[in-house]
C-alpha cells in the first residue's frame, strides 16, 4: 500500500507541474495530504473546486513523513496537511511554512475483525497472550500517538508487527491476520462493515489526551499558486470543510 | 570456444560504446550519490546500534533461506519446464514470470490471502496444526522466495532450453543412467547460469521490501529486515537510512565479489 | 573385443519423410551408411543407437534384441534405452563434456558404469595412449583442436568396450587436411579394434578408406549396397554413380557392341572420369565419330564443354556429344588445372575424347 500511494502521489505531482504550464486562464493548485486524509480531502478538494470553478487542485497523498520529504526535496506544493505536528515542525524549521493551523484532532481506537474473535473489550485485552496485535511503528505519527497512549494508560503489550502506516494496521485487521489493531477512529468508520471499533476509555495526561493526534494544515510560503493557498486552508478550516471532517469521525481542533 | 572472446570484441561496432557508458553511469550514479552523501562524521554511532545488528542477521539469514528454498524447488520446476512436453507448459512458464512484475505488495496480499491466518491454504494450516506463517520470519522467507525464485528458474530454463540434451545424450550412449547424467552431465553444464541465477535470486530477496511488510510485518528481531529499517528510518532521520543502505550496499558488493572469484574460475560465467 | 553382428531394419516416419532400410553388419565388419544430407542416415543411426523412436523394426546385435516393434510374427515389442545399449556412439559435434578434462571425460563411461575412480582413469589413460593422446589428458575440450576432440570422443565411446561403434560424420566437422589425418587414424583404430561399426558419412572418400561394405541411402532408401570397390565400379543409378564421382550412361543404343551384353536386356555402361583423355579439336580438323585405329581400341567421337567443375587437384568436365555424334554420351572428363588455367578449355570448346574400351564397365540395369 504505501509504495502505491508513494507513485500516486509522484504521479500526481508532475501532472500538477505539467498543468500549471499549460492551463493558462485556469489555476492549479496542488495538495498534498497525510494518506489518513484520503476520503475527505478528496471531498473537500471537489467542495473547493465547486465553489472556485477556475481551479483545479491536484491532490498528492502520501505518508505524512513522506509528504514531508517531497516537500523538503523541492516538490512544487501549495498546501500541506499532516498527520501530526512533529511532521509539520521539519517544515516550520526549514522555514518552508509559517504558523500551521490545526484544522482537525483523530484519536485512536481498537479495530478487530469482524465477529471479535478474540473477544477484546478494551485496551488490558491486548496485552492477554495468545491475542495478536498489530500497532503502528513508533517512528511514524500513529505510533508515536499509540506509545504515548500506552505509556499512559500503564499497558505493555507485545505486537506481533509494527506497520509503517495506519493503513496497513486496518489491513492486517481486515483480512483477519490479527486479533486487533490500533488505528484512527476514522479508519474504522472509513472500514466499516469489515472491522469493528472498540472505543477507548479517556486516558487523560498531562497534555490533554494521550492517544490523541492532531492535523496541522499550512500554505507553503512559496506557493506557486499564491494567496489561493491561504484561500484554500480557510476553506478546510471553514463550515464546508469541518463539516466533511466531522462526517468522517474527526475531532474538531 | 574460449579464444572466440577476442575477435567477438573486436567486431563490436563504435556505437555501442555511448549508450554502454550512459547505461553505467545511470545504473551506479545513484549508488556514488549514496556513498558521497553518507553522514560520515555519524557513521559509526548510528550503525553501533543492535537493532541494525539484527536487521542485518536477519537479512542474511532470510535471503540466504530464500535461496535455498528457491533452489530445490527453482531447479526441478526449470528442468520440467525446459525438457518435458507436458501441457500447459507455455502458461506455466508465464506464470513462473508473474511474481517478477508483479508489485511486491500486491504479490504480500496474495500471500496472506493464501497463507494467512484466514487465508485459502493458512486457514488449514491454523486449524488443522496451529501453525501461523504471518508475522514470523518463515513468512519473511516465505515473502522473498515468492519474489526471487523466478529469477533462478528463468536463469536456469533458459541455460537448459540452450542445453537441448545434447550432452545428455551422448552420456546415453556411454551408459549412463538418468540420475548419473543429471548430477554429472546436466548439473556441471548448468552450473555457472545456476549460480548466476542463485546470486540474482539472492540478491533480489534480500532488497526485497514490499511483500515483506505486507505479508510478515515488521517486528525487529522477528521480521524487520535492514530495507524494512530502511524505511523506518527514512520517516525520521533520512541520514540514518543512507547509512543503513550503505551497509547493505557494502555487503551485497563484499558478497558478489567474493562468490565471482570462488564460482567464476574455469567457468563461462 | 567380442564383437557381434548388427542386424536393423528400421522404419521411421517424420512427416512427408519415411526412412525404410535394412542394415547388417557382419561381426568385426564396418558399414557405411552413404548418403546426401536428408537422406535419413542420422535418424538410422539415431534409431540403431536408442536416441529415436522407431515406426517399425528391429535392430539386434549379436543375437541381443535391442528393439522390435511392429513384430510379423507376433512377438512382445522391445525398446532398450540407450544407455542399455552397450553401442558406442561418436558424434558429428564430438559432445565433450566440458566440465571434465579429457582423461575424466574419456572415463565417464566407466565411472558411469561404477568402476571405481582409481582403476576408471587408469583404464582411460590406457587407452588415451593407445590413440596416440596421453599428452592431452589434462586438457579441457576446449582447449583442444577439432581433430583432437573428435579422437577423444572416439576414445571415450571405446573405453566401454561397446558391442558396436556407431560413428554418425565422424569427419564432417574437420578442415580438409585434419579430415584426411583423422580419418586414416580412424582407420587404423578400427582394424586395431575389429569391432562391429556402422559409419554414417556423406563422403564417399570416408566410405571407401573405412569401410568393407556401403549401402547407399538415397530419399530414405537403400538405392544399393555391396563392397565399395563394386559400388564405385559399377553405380546402380546416376545418382550414385555422381556420388561415387563415376560417369555412368546408358550403354543400350551405343552404335559399337561393348562387352558381352546379351541384346536386348538394358545395359549401363560406367567410366572413370580420369579414364577418358581429352584433346582440343583443331580448327577444321574433320568431324570424327569413330571406332579409332584399326584394332577399335577405343572409342573416339567430338563433343563441346558444357561444364566445368573445379575440385582440389583436378578440373572436373562435361563434354556433351556434338550433334553429329549419334548415339556417343555425355561424359565427364578428369583435366589438370593448369589446361584451364591456360585458358586452353572454357565452356564451349571443342573437344575430341578417346576412351578405351578396357576402361568401360558394362553392366546389366537391376
Amino acid at each position: 500500500m504505501v509504495l502505491l500511494v508513494t507513485g500516486a502521489a509522484v504521479a500526481a505531482c508532475s501532472q500538477a507541474a505539467g498543468g500549471q504550464e499549460e492551463t493558462g486562464s485556469g489555476r492549479t493548485l496542488v495538495v498534498l495530504a497525510a494518506a489518513s486524509l484520503t476520503e475527505t480531502f478528496t471531498m473537500i478538494a471537489e467542495d473547493f473546486e465547486a465553489a472556485h470553478p477556475d481551479v483545479e487542485v491536484e491532490l498528492g497523498l502520501a505518508g505524512s513523513a513522506e509528504v514531508v520529504q517531497q516537500v523538503l526535496a523541492g516538490a512544487p506544493a501549495d498546501v500541506v496537511a499532516t498527520a501530526s505536528t512533529s511532521t509539520m515542525d521539519l517544515l516550520t524549521d526549514a522555514v518552508l511554512v509559517t504558523a500551521p493551523r490545526t484544522f482537525a484532532t483523530n484519536t485512536l481506537e481498537i479495530a478487530v475483525p469482524v465477529g471479535d474473535p478474540a473477544g477484546v473489550e478494551g485496551l488490558p485485552d491486548l496485552a492477554r497472550p495468545g491475542v495478536t496485535v498489530a500497532v503502528c511503528a513508533p517512528e511514524v505519527p500513529c505510533g508515536e500517538a499509540t506509545r504515548d497512549l500506552l505509556t499512559t494508560a500503564g499497558i505493555d503489550i507485545v505486537p506481533v508487527t509494527l506497520e509503517t502506516d495506519v493503513r496497513a494496521v486496518l489491513t492486517k485487521v481486515r483480512l483477519g491476520e490479527v486479533d486487533a489493531g490500533l488505528v484512527y477512529r476514522t479508519d474504522v468508520r472509513a472500514a466499516a462493515g469489515d472491522v469493528t471499533g472498540v472505543p477507548l476509555a479517556p486516558v487523560v495526561d498531562a497534555s490533554g489526551g494521550a492517544g490523541r493526534t492532531t492535523y496541522p494544515v499550512a500554505a507553503l510560503a512559496d506557493a506557486p499558486a499564491g494567496d489561493l493557498a491561504e484561500v484554500f486552508v480557510e476553506h478546510v478550516l471553514g463550515p464546508r470543510g469541518q463539516a466533511v471532517l466531522a462526517d468522517a469521525g474527526f475531532g474538531p481542533p | 570456444m574460449t579464444g572466440a572472446s577476442a575477435p567477438a570484441e573486436a567486431r563490436l561496432p563504435a556505437a555501442v560504446h555511448g549508450p554502454a557508458a550512459l547505461g553505467l553511469v545511470f545504473l551506479v550514479l545513484p549508488l556514488v550519490a549514496l556513498v558521497v552523501r553518507a553522514p560520515w562524521g555519524r557513521l559509526l554511532p548510528l550503525l553501533a546500534s543492535p537493532e541494525l545488528v539484527d536487521a542485518l542477521v536477519l537479512s542474511l539469514g532470510t535471503a540466504t533461506a530464500a535461496t535455498v528454498v528457491s533452489t530445490v524447488c527453482g531447479v526441478p520446476l526449470a528442468l520440467v519446464l525446459a525438457r518435458t512436453r507436458l501441457p500447459g507448459r507455455g502458461v506455466a512458464r508465464a506464470l513462473v514470470t508473474v511474481p517478477v512484475v508483479l508489485p511486491p505488495v500486491v504479490g504480500g496480499v496474495a500471500l496472506l490471502l493464501a497463507l494467512g491466518r484466514s487465508g485459502l491454504v493458512g486457514r488449514h494450516l491454523d486449524v488443522w496444526f496451529g501453525v501461523s506463517i504471518p508475522f514470523t520470519t518463515v513468512a519473511v522467507v516465505v515473502a522473498q522466495t515468492f519474489v526471487a525464485m523466478p529469477f533462478l528458474v528463468l536463469a536456469v530454463d533458459g541455460a537448459l532450453r540452450g542445453l537441448d540434451g545434447r550432452l545428455e545424450e551422448a552420456a546415453a550412449t556411454l551408459g549412463a543412467s538418468r540420475g548419473y547424467t543429471f548430477l554429472h552431465v546436466t548439473l556441471p553444464a548448468l552450473r555457472p547460469s545456476l549460480v548466476a541465477g542463485a546470486v540474482l535470486c539472492w540478491a533480489r530477496a534480500l532488497g526485497e521490501f514490499g511483500a515483506t511488510i505486507t505479508f510478515a510485518g515488521n517486528f525487529p528481531g522477528t521480521t524487520r529486515t535492514v530495507p524494512l529499517q530502511v524505511y523506518l528510518a527514512l520517516q525520521r532521520d533520512p541520514d540514518a537510512a543512507v547509512a543503513l543502505s550503505l551497509v547493505l550496499l557494502a555487503v551485497c558488493v563484499v558478497v558478489l565479489v567474493l562468490l565471482r572469484d570462488r564460482w567464476s574460475k574455469g567457468s563461462a560465467l | 573385443m567380442t564383437p557381434g553382428g548388427l542386424q536393423a531394419r528400421v522404419r521411421v516416419e517424420k512427416g512427408s519423410f519415411a526412412l525404410d532400410v535394412d542394415v547388417r553388419a557382419d561381426a568385426g565388419q564396418v558399414v557405411a551408411v552413404l548418403g546426401p544430407n536428408g537422406a535419413g542416415k542420422t535418424t538410422l543411426l539415431r534409431a540403431v543407437a536408442g536416441l529415436e523412436r522407431v515406426g517399425s523394426g528391429s535392430v539386434v546385435l549379436g543375437g541381443r534384441v535391442l528393439e522390435r516393434s511392429g513384430s510379423a510374427t507376433g512377438e512382445p515389442d522391445v525398446r532398450l534405452p540407450a544407455a542399455d545399449r552397450r553401442l558406442g556412439v561418436v558424434f558429428q559435434d564430438h559432445r565433450l563434456f566440458d566440465h571434465l578434462d579429457v582423461l575424466g571425460n574419456t572415463a565417464f563411461g566407466l565411472r558411469a558404469a561404477g568402476v571405481p575412480a582409481a582403476r576408471a582413469r587408469e583404464d582411460a589413460s590406457r587407452w588415451l595412449d593407445r590413440l596416440g593422446l596421453a599428452g592431452l589428458a589434462a586438457r579441457r575440450p576446449g582447449e583442444l583442436s577439432g581433430g583432437q576432440a573428435q579422437r577423444v570422443a572416439l576414445a571415450r565411446a571405446l573405453v566401454t568396450g561397446p558391442d558396436a561403434l556407431l560413428l554418425d560424420e565422424p569427419l564432417a566437422a574437420l578442415d580438409a587436411e585434419t579430415r584426411a589425418h583423422v580419418r586414416r587414424d580412424l582407420a587404423r583404430h578400427l582394424a586395431d579394434v575389429r569391432t562391429t561399426a556402422l559409419l554414417v558419412t556423406h563422403d564417399p572418400l570416408d566410405a571407401m578408406i573405412l569401410a568393407q561394405h556401403v549401402v547407399v541411402l538415397e530419399g530414405g532408401r537403400a538405392a544399393q549396397s555391396g563392397t565399395p570397390a563394386d559400388v564405385a565400379a559399377r553405380p546402380a543409378s546416376p545418382y550414385v554413380a555422381s556420388l561415387v564421382g563415376t560417369g555412368l550412361f546408358s550403354a543400350d543404343h551405343l552404335p559399337d557392341r561393348l562387352g558381352e551384353v546379351v541384346p536386348g536386356t538394358r545395359t549401363l555402361a560406367a567410366v572413370r572420369p580420369s579414364a577418358v583423355v581429352l584433346r582440343v579439336t583443331e580448327p577444321g580438323e574433320p568431324s570424327t565419330t569413330r571406332s579409332s585405329g584399326a584394332g577399335q581400341e577405343a572409342l573416339v567421337w567430338d563433343g563441346r564443354i558444357s561444364l566445368l567443375e573445379m575440385h582440389t587437384d583436378r578440373v572436373r568436365v562435361l563434354v556433351d556429344p556434338l550433334p553429329g555424334a549419334t548415339g556417343r554420351p555425355s561424359a565427364w572428363v578428369d583435366v589438370h588445372p593448369a589446361d584451364v588455367a591456360s585458358g586452353r578449355l572454357h565452356e564451349g570448346t571443342p573437344v575430341t575424347l578417346t576412351l578405351p574400351r578396357d576402361e568401360i564397365a558394362v553392366y546389366p540395369r537391376t
